[in-house]
């Protein structure tokens, strides 16, 4: 049952949750994307919530971690052709394959941002976790899109487990093995011996299980994550407070 | 799981089926049907070369045909075209004869590099190297005239035309001292080149494979095409876009973006183009696959087909009363109604669980030739697979009629009609929807596009298209359109179109909540209802009249002329019908039955409905059907015969 689940699960105190929906979902696995014909995974990765709720709103002070993710809707798929622009003019013919009708409660937290200790000042967390939700209740800051620019997808305040969902009593579901997100050069967390972030990126994989509806993400840095690290000590972009970056104190919030 | 981890699970499940070598009915081998093992490929061979243990030429034969056999190659032989690339085992006279030397020493720093202490392939080194292959081939004289030049030398001998005989494939066979082993067939051999394979690793340890999560032993450069034999050069997955930005961006090159395995993806696409070759139901460049994730892959229930079809699909419901073939009296078998109620024994028999299974769903399209996608998959549980297709076969039935090629006592082909009460066929509801073929592309893609759409809405994704239901009801109101070869007008056609749209729409309403009786609703007052039953009796009328003056058959009645009128208004069409049956009905003094059902009709007009000219829903057909049938079974009442015509409605 879903309110097992449910009562397993330990909300933060600065705890956001919300509901995002769309018309169109598409994920893409990127075992098929890399070709061209993109395909969606069933569910929606840890990285493209944490997108969407960057886009809600965000930072470089801190960090989204999502904690999980609830499947409202029943899982369909829509399969369009398409016609992709070419860069060197012309176009591409290709099947694209969406999911439909989707649906997702989130729910998520925020940490400090550890790689970039120069924010220090700005880590006035009863502020950030208060203008976050009010971004959601406004529908977030930015455009909000579900895996894929195309799918245009809404953002709405919401309890999490809340309301009733067509995988409430389903039991467990094994997604296999599926992509869980990157770890981008400012964010990775990992460090070599004498304490200096390695700035690399990441790729992150892992064993995909969704029980009664609801997929417990595990964290970023969790060790059952199987990790490959792609490009080694990378740029980062410098945030300095006052220059090209607003204080949290002074920020207006969206009002 | 996904596509591709289920394909995978399905290999390691069928594993024992490896290699074994599928026997067509002819008794033919047909490797094509073979679940190919890794790094292996179907290779055409002609020439069969033995030799003994220690490498020394025995004979050589030829064959009238090419022989296809497996054998093993690389990934890069596999794929390869121009430039040089040898097989690991067997390959063509270019590179195990001495016609090319580059090639010749490719093949054998190849062969020297796995053959390790297996005297087979000692055997095979030690005689490829000897080069004298192509004087033994002459010696033994398997080329045919043709294949020799036309001009001879100074000693008025011919030369071999090499370009001619480059292709030809060899295989060898060596004689053992107790044995004589056809190293194609030998499995100790193809075990030998995938523990080669997989003993290559030549990665760094930190990368996985992104299909299973595993070590990677070898990258996977490119992947195998001719996955769907109807799309033969499109690859599902390629990586190789060095111009376009389908990764580049984010990622640099190909390594970057993704990295599958060589081994996995062997797997993964020898399990695919096996599964698409014994049971792919393609159309265009579509192919629809189903399988089931278990020992035995073969799912016996198909979505495509019509009930009765389906129904013989399942060994459990095979039982003699099921099968109604030839019956005269047109007893309707209800498939529908049977399924479930096997389905809920079945579901009772807690055995459910214990033979948990997954089934999957797939769809493979190309929209270009170099590139298939994968535009639908699904995975469920049996039980829940079963119950989408019985849900649809309940929903969609409608008395309809197969013809089932039989043979009768004199040995000839004949058809026999079947009725039943069920669904009918995907490709049943493209011809009620869309027509006949006339052998255009554009046919197919309508088809494809059709089935697609169709699988979409039996796994609950899509209602019932609305249009589709529409169209056919704009078909199946137009009989003068259903044209046999000499532009006559098809009876037969027109029939199974209406009882196919009859189908689909109970299917449309049944959606919107509104379940439609098989039989005659006498009760309904539903406007649309009405008038299908009005022309019904006025067909009916007509049609009386006609038998009675032995003239039956001989035309279509004024209500079949008029029907596409009557659909787009008919108040007005009904009066014009009303005026033309005068003659009959004196002939059938006065038709008294006739003429009081018209008015029981009437009456149950509401309010208004009646003088409503606008058109008419798809469910006039539903009317109109129903009362054929309740005209049908009185008469079979009457007479306590049926007709044995086969149609549905007369």
């Amino acid at each position: 049952m879903k309110d097992e689940m449910l009562e397993a699960m330990i909300k933060k105190r600065n705890s956001v949750e919300f509901e995002v929906y769309g018309k169109y979902a598409l994920f893409s696995d990127p075992i098929t994307r890399v070709g061209g014909e993109k395909f969606s995974y069933q569910v929606p990765t840890y990285q493209a919530l944490k997108g969407i709720l960057e886009s809600v709103y965000w930072k470089p002070t801190f960090i989204w971690v999502i904690d999980a993710v609830r499947v409202m809707n029943k899982i369909q798929t829509e399969g369009k052709g398409i016609r992709p622009i070419k860069m060197n003019g012309g176009n591409d013919l290709s099947y694209y394959t969406y999911l439909k009708e989707a649906r997702y409660q989130v729910l998520a937290h925020f940490e400090w941002n550890e790689n970039r200790p120069g924010l220090q000042n700005d880590r006035n967390e009863n502020k950030h976790h208060n203008i976050a939700k009010r971004s959601i209740g406004k529908g977030g800051r930015r455009d909000i899109f579900l895996g894929t620019r195309e799918c245009q997808g809404y953002v709405e305040h919401c309890e999490f487990g809340r309301g009733s969902g067509f995988y409430d009593d389903y039991g467990e579901l094994n997604f296999g093995f599926m992509f869980h997100g990157i770890d981008y050069p400012d964010e990775n967390p990992t460090k070599n011996e004498e304490g200096i972030p390695l700035r690399n990126f990441d790729v992150r994989f892992y064993n995909c299980t969704m029980k009664d509806g609801i997929i417990l993400f595990p964290a970023p840095s969790d060790s059952s994550l199987k990790r490959r690290t792609v490009f080694e000590n990378q740029q980062m972009k410098e945030f300095v407070i006052g220059q090209n970056l607003l204080p949290v104190e002074t920020e207006g919030g969206d009002e | 799981m996904g596509l591709f981890q289920n394909l995978l699970e399905t290999y390691e499940k069928c594993s024992e089926a490896v290699g074994i070598v599928q026997v067509d009915a002819d008794g033919n081998a047909n490797e094509k049907k073979t679940l190919l093992p890794i790094g292996h490929m179907t290779f055409k061979s002609q020439i069969c070369v033995t030799i003994d243990e220690d490498g020394v030429f025995v004979r050589a034969s030829r064959d009238n045909k090419e022989t296809t056999i497996i054998a093993p190659c690389t990934e890069i032989s596999a794929g390869r075209s121009s430039g040089i690339a040898a097989h690991s085992l067997c390959d063509q006279l270019d590179y195990v004869g001495d016609i090319n030397e580059g090639k010749i020493a490719a093949y054998l720093s190849q062969l020297n590099s796995w053959k390790g202490n297996i005297p087979e392939l000692n055997a095979i080194y030690t005689y490829v190297s000897g080069k004298t292959m192509m004087d033994d081939l002459l010696n033994s004289r398997i080329f045919k005239e043709s294949e020799y030049q036309t001009k001879t030398d100074e000693h008025g001998e011919s030369q071999l035309d090499k370009e001619k005989i480059r292709k030809l494939g060899v295989r060898f066979i060596v004689q053992m001292t107790d044995n004589m082993v056809k190293v194609w067939e030998s499995t100790e051999l193809r075990n030998a080149w995938i523990d080669n394979m997989s003993s290559n690793s030549t990665f760094n340890e930190e990368a996985f494979d992104y299909l299973s999560g595993e070590v990677v032993h070898q990258v996977a450069a490119q992947h195998p095409k001719n996955i769907n034999s109807l799309t033969g050069n499109a690859k599902l997955l390629s990586c190789n876009d060095t111009s376009g930005f389908t990764f580049r961006g984010r990622f640099a090159k190909q390594n970057d973006a993704v990295i599958v395995d060589y081994i996995q993806s062997q797997k993964m696409h020898q399990m695919l183009r096996w599964l698409i070759a014994n049971y792919g139901y393609a159309a265009d460049s579509q192919v629809i696959v189903t399988w089931g994730v278990d020992r035995d892959t073969e799912v016996k229930a198909k979505v495509q087909d019509n009930s009765l079809d389906f129904f013989e699909n399942m060994e459990e419901v095979k039982t003699k009363a099921d099968i109604l073939s030839g019956t005269k009296g047109g007893i309707y078998a209800d498939y529908a109604d049977k399924l479930k109620n096997l389905l809920q024994g079945f579901g009772n028999a807690k055995d459910i669980k214990q033979h948990f299974c997954k089934i999957c769903i797939a769809v493979f399209d190309a929209a270009t030739t170099g590139r298939m996608g994968l535009v639908f998959y699904q995975e469920l549980p049996k039980n829940t697979y079963l119950e989408n297709i019985v849900n649809w076969h309940s929903d969609t039935s409608y008395f309809l009629t197969a013809w089932k090629k039989e043979r009768d006592e004199h040995g000839k082909d004949k058809n026999t009609p079947i009725h039943y009460i069920g669904a009918p066929s995907f490709d049943d509801i493209v011809f009620a929807v869309y027509g006949k073929s006339h052998g255009d592309k554009s046919y197919e893609i309508l088809k494809k596009n059709t089935r697609k759409q169709l699988l979409e809405c039996m796994f609950g994704n899509f209602a019932f298209p609305k249009n589709m239901v529409e169209m056919a009801a704009n078909r199946a109101s137009n009989p003068m359109g259903f044209m046999d070869l000499n532009g006559k007008f098809s009876e037969n056609d027109w029939k199974r179109a209406l009882s196919i749209t009859c189908a689909l729409t109970r299917k449309f309403y049944k959606q919107q909540k509104e379940e439609i009786p098989l039989e005659l609703d006498t009760d309904r007052t539903n406007r649309d209802y009405l008038f299908g039953r009005l022309l019904s009796v006025a067909d009916k009328l007509e049609s009386a009249a006609l038998y009675k003056a032995d003239k039956q058959n001989t035309r279509p009645t004024n209500a079949t002329k008029l029907m596409s009128a009557f659909r787009v208004k008919p108040h007005s069409t009904w009066g014009i019908l009303y005026d033309q049956l005068i003659p009959y009905r004196n002939q059938l003094n006065g038709a008294g039955y006739y003429q009081s059902l018209i008015d029981n009709i009437l009456v149950l007009f509401e309010e208004g409905d009646y003088e409503d000219n606008s058109p008419l829903s798809p469910l006039y057909l539903l009317g109109y059907a129903a009362q054929n049938r309740a005209f049908l079974k009185n008469n079979n009442n009457e007479k306590t015969e049926g007709t044995d015509n086969g149609y549905i409605t007369e």
